[in-house]
C-alpha cells in the first residue's frame, strides 16, 4: 500500500501541496476507514524490490506510526528480507510491544517471492505479492487465491489409519481409505506408509470439492471482475478462472500434530514396544481414561516446536509429501494448487470433530495453529521454536507457512527491540515463512496458574532476572498476576 | 575416551549473558555454599531429584518401582528423600514430569551440537556462549575443549565464575575465552566466609590475574539485602575492584532474585530467604554511586526494573 502512494505522496510533499503532519492524518483516516470488527481489511509496508534492495520508504514508517497511534487492531503486515534495514524492522517490532495486538505481523520475501515464481507468477508480480484477509497469499489486482476454500485436517490420517478408513470420532462413517487391519503393520514405515496414504486421499477430495464448487461459480463476482486483470479480457468472471492468475490455496491444517502422533506411536510400539496398536488404539477411543497414560504420551516423546529434528523433521516430510503430492492432483484436476501451511480458525472445529490423538490430545481439544507448535507443548525458548518454524520447505509453499508464537510482553521492551529484530532476521535466514508475535496479558497469566499444562512456554521477568510461569510458586504468581493486572487502565 | 562433564541446563536465547543472544550452558557443582544461591539445583556435583508437586497427578507409579522412597495416601504422594541414592528411576517412570532428574552426563560433541543450533542467531546479534553453573571451572578440561570448538567455529565464547578455583583451572580455560563475568560478593574475609564458605583471597588473587590475561570482563555483584547493600560495602568492595587490572571494562550489581523459594522446595532443601522483596531502582542507584566514588574508571550500571 505505501508503494501504491508514495509516487504522490512524493510530489505532493515537493511541490508544497500537503504537509507530512496532513499526509500523517490521512493515512489515520485510512485505516479508520478500513477498520472493521472483524479487521481483516489487509495492508502492508516493507517489501524488496527485483533488483533485491530494499522497498522501505519514508511512508512504511508514517503506517507504521499511525498504527500505533491509533491503538486498534489494524490489520497490518511487514514484508521483510535479508536486504531490509534493520532500523526499520526494529521499529515495526517497536510497535508490536507498544500495540500489544500481534500487529504488525511479518512475511519473509526471501521464501514467498520463490515461492511464488515456482508456482509460475512472472517476477514483477511475485515482488508485488501482498497478503489478503489473514495470511492469503494475492498479486493486487490480478488473481483470484480462492482463499480459505480448500481446507484439510492432516490430523484425521491418523484416525483413518487406526480405524482401517473408518473414523474414530464418528465410526459410523468410513471416510479414509481401507489400508488394512493394524494388526499388519509389522514396521514402523508400514504404518507410515498407510498414514501418507490416508493424507493423500485427504488432499484429493478436497481439490476436487474446490474444484468442483468454485466451477459451479455459485458466487459470480461483476463488480471484483471489472477490477481484476485478465476477467474482462478473457469474457470470464473471476470465479470462474478469469483472473490472469487463478489458483486454490490447500490449507494443511494438523501437521504438528499429526508429528507428534507419528512420533509417539514409532517409538511406544515400534522401538520401546511398550504398547500395540492395538492397545492405543483402546486408549484413545477411551479418550484417555488413564491420565497418567496421557503425560506419558505427552511427556515421554519430543515435541515439535523444540528444535529436536526427530520430531520435526517429520512435520517437514509431511509437508514436502503434500507438496509432491499437490502437484500431480494440479495435473489430475488442470488448476493450480498452492500449498498452505494454515488453518485459519478452523484449529478449533477440526479439534472438535477429531478423535483423541497419540500427541496427548484429548478429544474435541483444538489441534494446533497451522504450524505453531501444540499448545503448550513448546519449551526450548524462541530460538528454538523459531528454527523449528523455519524447518518447513517454505520456498514450496506461495499460500504461506504460518505461525504464531507467543512471547512474554516483558521479552518485548524497547531495550529488547534490537535482539528481537536479529532473531527476526537470523530466523528469515533460516527459511521462516510468516510470523505473528502474540503478547500476552494478565487474563492468561490468571489462566495459566489455573491449567500449568497449557502454558509450558510461558516466562516472566520480574527484575534482572526470568523465569518459566509454571516453576514458580503459588505466591509468587500471585505476586506477577497482582502486578500485570494493572496493566488495563 | 572423550571428555564428559555434568550439565544442569542448557538455557537458549538469553539476553542477559553477555553480548547479542546466547546459549547459557550450566554445568554441575560448585565449591561455594552461598546462602542466597538462585541455582541450588546446580550446587551438587551429583544428579539431583527434583520434585514439583503441583504437576504431580496421584499415578502411583514411582512407587511401583521405588516403594522405599515413594509413599502414597490415597492420591496424595510423598516423597522420602533420606537414603534415596538417585538413582533416577522414579523420574524415567513419572509420565507428568513432577519428578525429573537434574544433571546429564554430557559429552562435548553433545553440548556443541546444542550450543551450534542457534549459531545464526548468534551471528545476527554477535552473541555465542556462556559457561555458566554451579561452577564451570571445576570442569575445567571440559570447558577449554568446549570453547576451543567454539573458538574454532568462530563463536564468541564467555563465562561465569566464581573464581574459586585452582590457579590451573583458570589457566586451561582462559585462553579460550572472549569474554568473562566474574563474581565477586563480600570484602570483608569473615564475612564472606560466613555466607559463602569459601576464603575471599583466592577469589581476588585468581580475578586480579584474569584481568591481566583477558581482555574484557564484567565484575557482577549479586546485592543481597542485609548482608552487602550498604554504601560501605559497595566502598570495599570497589577498593577491591580498583586493584584490579586493565581487563575489568565494568561493574554489574544484580538485584536480589526472589524467584529461588521453588528451586529450593524441589529439591527438598531450606530455603534462606533475604526478604520478599527486591531492591528499587532508587536503592540500586544509590549503591552504584557508591560504588563510583571509589571506582572511577569503570562503569557501573544495573538492570532497570
Amino acid at each position: 500500500m505505501f508503494a501504491c502512494f508514495y509516487p504522490y505522496y512524493k510530489k505532493d510533499i515537493d511541490e508544497g501541496r500537503i504537509g507530512k503532519d496532513e499526509a500523517f492524518e490521512l493515512i489515520c483516516c485510512l485505516w479508520l476507514k478500513l477498520y472493521r470488527d472483524y479487521d481483516v481489511q489487509q495492508s502492508c509496508v516493507g517489501g524488496t524490490n527485483p533488483d533485491g534492495t530494499s522497498a522501505v520508504n519514508e511512508l512504511s514508517y508514517m503506517m507504521l506510526d499511525a498504527t500505533e497511534r491509533l491503538d486498534f487492531i489494524r490489520c497490518l503486515s511487514v514484508r521483510f528480507s535479508q536486504a531490509t534495514e534493520k532500523d526499520f524492522l526494529k521499529r515495526a517490532l517497536e510497535v508490536v510491544g507498544h500495540v500489544q495486538k500481534g500487529i504488525p505481523f511479518f512475511f519473509n520475501d526471501d521464501v514467498m517471492i520463490p515461492a511464488l515464481l515456482s508456482k509460475g507468477i512472472a517476477e514483477e508480480d511475485a515482488y508485488n505479492y501482498t497478503q489478503l484477509g489473514c495470511v492469503e497469499t494475492v498479486i493486487p489486482g490480478k488473481s483470484n487465491p480462492h482463499a480459505v476454500t480448500g481446507e484439510t485436517n492432516f490430523l484425521k490420517a491418523m484416525e483413518y489409519t487406526l480405524g482401517n478408513g473408518r473414523s474414530l470420532a464418528y465410526p459410523e462413517f468410513s471416510p479414509g481409505v481401507c489400508t488394512g487391519e493394524i494388526e499388519l503393520f509389522t514396521t514402523y514405515q508400514s504404518f507410515y506408509d498407510a498414514v501418507i496414504k490416508q493424507a493423500d486421499k485427504i488432499l484429493d477430495v478436497t481439490c476436487s470439492q474446490v474444484k468442483k464448487y468454485c466451477d459451479a461459480c455459485i458466487a459470480p463476482k461483476a463488480y471484483k471482475s471489472l477490477l481484476t486483470e485478465g476477467c474482462l479480457e478473457s469474457g470470464r468472471d473471476f470465479n470462474e478462472k478469469g483472473a490472469i492468475y487463478d489458483y486454490y490455496q490447500i490449507m494443511l491444517g494438523g501437521i504438528p500434530n499429526l508429528a507428534d502422533s507419528l512420533l509417539v506411536i514409532k517409538k511406544f510400539v515400534y522401538e520401546e514396544k511398550k504398547y500395540t496398536l492395538r492397545e492405543i488404539k483402546d486408549i484413545l477411543e477411551s479418550n484417555f481414561a488413564d491420565e497418567s497414560v496421557r503425560m506419558e504420551f505427552i511427556n515421554k516423546v519430543s515435541k515439535f516446536g523444540n528444535d529436536i529434528d526427530e520430531v520435526d523433521q517429520i512435520a517437514v516430510d509431511l509437508v514436502n509429501h503434500a507438496c509432491d503430492e499437490l502437484e500431480k492432483l494440479e495435473k489430475k484436476y488442470g488448476r493450480s494448487f498452492h500449498a498452505q501451511p494454515f488453518t485459519f480458525l478452523w484449529m478449533i472445529d477440526h479439534g472438535k470433530t477429531s478423535a483423541a490423538s497419540p500427541d496427548g490430545r484429548r478429544k474435541g481439544e483444538p489441534i494446533a495453529y497451522s504450524v505453531s507448535p501444540m499448545q503448550g507443548r513448546d519449551f526450548n525458548g524462541l530460538t528454538a521454536v523459531l528454527n523449528s518454524i523455519a524447518k518447513f520447505p517454505t520456498k514450496r509453499t506461495p499460500g504461506t507457512t504460518s505461525a504464531i508464537v507467543e512471547v512474554d510482553p516483558k521479552l518485548f521492551t524497547d531495550r529488547n527491540i534490537g535482539a528481537l529484530a536479529d532473531i527476526l532476521i537470523a530466523s528469515g535466514k533460516k527459511g521462516l515463512s510468516n510470523v505473528q508475535f502474540n503478547t500476552v496479558d494478565a487474563e492468561t497469566l490468571i489462566d495459566a496458574k489455573r491449567h500449568p499444562e497449557k502454558y509450558n512456554n510461558l516466562a516472566v521477568r520480574v527484575s534482572g532476572f526470568s523465569q518459566k510461569f509454571n516453576l514458580l510458586g503459588a505466591d509468587l504468581q500471585d505476586h506477577i498476576i497482582g502486578r500485570t493486572k494493572h496493566t488495563c487502565l | 575416551m572423550s571428555l564428559t562433564a555434568l550439565i544442569s541446563n542448557i538455557s537458549r536465547g538469553s539476553l542477559h549473558d553477555g553480548k547479542g543472544i546466547r546459549t547459557v550452558v550450566y554445568f554441575k557443582g560448585c565449591n561455594l555454599r552461598c546462602r542466597w544461591c538462585h541455582n541450588p539445583e546446580a550446587l551438587s556435583r551429583k544428579k539431583d531429584i527434583l520434585y514439583a508437586p503441583v504437576k504431580c497427578i496421584g499415578c502411583g507409579k514411582c512407587a511401583s518401582v521405588c516403594p522405599e522412597h515413594h509413599g502414597f495416601n490415597g492420591k496424595e504422594h510423598t516423597y522420602f528423600r533420606k537414603d534415596c541414592r538417585r538413582c533416577g528411576s522414579c523420574a524415567e517412570i513419572c509420565p507428568t514430569g513432577a519428578l525429573s532428574v537434574c544433571g546429564k552426563e554430557m559429552s562435548v560433541e553433545e553440548v556443541f551440537a546444542e550450543i551450534k543450533k542457534d549459531r545464526h542467531y548468534y551471528a545476527a546479534s554477535d552473541g555465542g556462549v556462556t559457561l555458566s553453573g554451579g561452577e564451570c571451572l571445576l570442569q575445567a578440561d571440559f570447558c577449554a575443549a568446549l570453547l576451543k570448538k567454539c573458538r574454532a567455529e568462530k563463536i564468541h565464547t564467555a563465562i561465569e565464575s566464581a573464581f574459586f578455583t585452582d590457579e590451573k583451572n583458570m589457566e586451561k580455560v582462559l585462553p579460550f575465552v572472549d569474554f568473562v563475568f566474574a563474581d565477586l560478593k563480600i570484602a570483608d574475609p569473615q564475612k564472606h566466609r560466613r555466607y559463602t564458605g569459601g576464603d575471599n583471597k583466592k577469589i581476588i588473587e585468581n580475578i586480579r590475574i584474569m584481568s591481566s590475561t583477558v581482555k574484557e570482563a564484567t565484575i557482577r555483584i549479586p546485592v543481597i539485602p542485609g548482608v552487602n547493600d550498604g554504601e560501605e560495602d559497595m566502598e570495599a568492595l570497589g577498593k577491591i575492584i580498583g586493584s584490579f587490572a586493565d581487563g575489568i571494562k565494568s561493574v554489574e550489581l544484580l538485584k536480589y532474585n526472589i524467584l529461588a523459594s521453588s528451586k529450593y522446595a524441589s529439591l527438598g532443601k531450606e530455603y534462606c530467604s533475604f526478604g520478599a522483596e527486591t531492591q528499587s531502582n532508587e536503592k540500586m542507584e544509590i549503591l552504584k554511586n557508591a560504588l563510583r566514588k571509589i571506582v572511577k574508571n569503570i562503569p557501573v550500571f544495573f538492570e532497570r526494573s
